[in-house]
């Protein structure tokens, strides 16, 4: 039976313990995106045709990020009012525009340099910031989310300029939804589909 | 009466537009149209639209105008000078904020930038160590604790909440290079500030608008939260008095890591 003392002798040891765990995520989560973000740079920098980047990125995004967490975070509380089938349709959409919205930046992050500036803890995710620094436009600050809820890291989000990717998503979405007669999952489904195929056209 | 019945037909809705709340018994969307706070949004997203299409037009083609025709350098050249401008006036609101670090960053740039870097024209303060940061009025009343109100769509002047749009004009009242005097050249000198202002800041902004355009399902409603997100993340720092970037030779405080 644990006593006052041996408590209070453990305490502070679990504490310790906790802030370790917390360092060593850091480091993990910094390395990560080190990796994650040279991957990108590589590819956008590197030569091969169009269709080979794509397809490149589109493996980086699959590897490195949580698309379907972040897919039911933008979705927010209408998954719980999606059907199944509605529920396949949108995951499987979110995915390919968001492959198809890194994609559509290879350009603009042509020559792109990027330096890691710091991790913290943040709302039991890594918070590690850099700098992106492109030729043709002033360096910006993004930071990027990295859980570890799946027991590897994992990219959650990406903040830029104090913008959280996710939030902004789930904003437009839930616009969408609620304006197409309150609850209207398909409405977004119909619209998202309609979209991949606009921005698929104009290339 | 003819003539007068397409600006009615426009006013009209203005006036009298005005988001229903959901019911009562769905808790999830009212507490979500709350959050939202956007009450007057059919007002908005027609004065959106407006603005756009107006935009569209006139501020749009300058800014690819200006963009088109100057290299980045002296587009960067230009925006540094008129930030210098800017500094007496975010010198003030620092001061209001009682950020002692941040004015003293602000006074430092001026000095720094006015003298060795030309008239402005080279931004020499934030290669050592006195980051820039946004401060005006707006940030002032947050920091002083009032809130922001519902969502405005203003326009010309785009996104904005009732907090910001006095901060807006408290800003423009007490502009410091009014208080030069009211000659035809101070005139000429603040209406040249303004005009290249606006260009300037549209043109930095134009990919980022052009990009929300095209992916956004629906481009009101995310510059709604575009907007409110970027705000309340400078009202957070003028608040802790963090820069977003931080310098390294600054202390970071102590976070839940290091406890």
């Amino acid at each position: 039976m644990p006593t006052r003392r041996t408590l209070f002798l453990t305490v502070p040891f679990l504490l310790a313990g906790g802030g370790a765990l917390a360092a060593d995520d850091a480091e993990t989560a910094t390395s990560f995106v080190k990796q994650t973000g040279d991957a990108i740079l590589q590819v956008v920098n590197g030569s091969g045709t169009e269709a080979n980047k794509r397809a490149a990125l589109a493996q980086i995004v699959d590897q490195a990020v949580d698309v379907d967490g972040v897919a039911r975070f933008a979705l927010g509380r209408f998954w719980n009012v999606a059907t199944p089938a509605q529920r396949q349709a949108y995951l499987s959409l979110f995915r390919e525009y968001l492959v198809f919205n890194v994609a559509g930046r290879l350009t603009q992050y042509k020559g792109a340099v990027f330096t890691i500036d710091r991790a913290e803890p943040m709302n039991g995710d890594i918070a590690v910031s850099t700098t992106i620094r492109t030729p043709n436009n002033p360096p910006t600050n993004m930071q990027w989310m990295v859980s570890f809820a799946s027991g590897k890291p994992e990219i959650v989000d990406l903040v830029a300029e104090g913008t959280s990717m996710r939030v902004t998503q789930r904003s437009d979405y839930a616009s969408v939804i609620t304006r197409n007669g309150g609850e209207n999952v398909q409405a977004l489904i119909d619209a998202m589909r309609a979209q991949l195929i606009r921005m698929q056209g104009s290339g | 009466m003819r003539p007068f019945r397409p600006l009615f037909a426009l006013v009209l809705p203005l006036l009298a537009a005005c988001a229903t709340p959901p019911p009562a018994s769905r808790p999830e969307a009212l507490a979500a149209y709350h959050e939202t706070n956007d009450p007057l949004e059919p007002t908005n997203r027609v004065l959106y639209e407006v603005s756009n299409d107006i935009a569209d037009v006139t501020l749009s083609p300058a800014a690819r105008a200006y963009r088109w025709a100057l290299p980045e350098s002296v587009r960067n050249s230009v925006a540094n000078v008129l930030a210098n401008l800017g500094a007496p006036a975010r010198f003030g609101n620092d001061v209001l904020q009682t950020s002692s670090r941040r004015a003293g960053d602000t006074l430092m740039r001026f000095l720094i930038n006015t003298t060795i870097g030309v008239g402005g024209v080279f931004d020499v303060a934030s290669g050592w160590g006195y980051p820039a940061h946004p401060s005006d009025f707006g940030m002032t009343l947050a920091v002083w604790g009032t809130p922001p109100g519902p969502y405005l769509f203003l326009p010309l002047l785009g996104p904005s909440d009732p907090r910001d749009t006095l901060g807006f004009a408290v800003d423009t009242a007490g502009n410091p290079f009014r208080a030069l005097g009211s000659g035809p050249g101070i005139t000429v000198f603040n209406w040249l500030t303004l005009g290249t202002t606006t260009i300037s800041g549209y043109a930095q902004n134009l990919p980022a608008i052009d990009s929300v355009k095209r992916t956004a399902l629906d481009p009101y409603a995310t510059f709604r939260s575009l907007y409110r997100q970027h705000r309340q993340a400078q009202i957070e720092a003028a608040k802790t008095g963090r820069p977003a970037t931080i310098p390294v030779w600054f202390s970071l405080p102590p976070t839940k890591q290091s406890e």
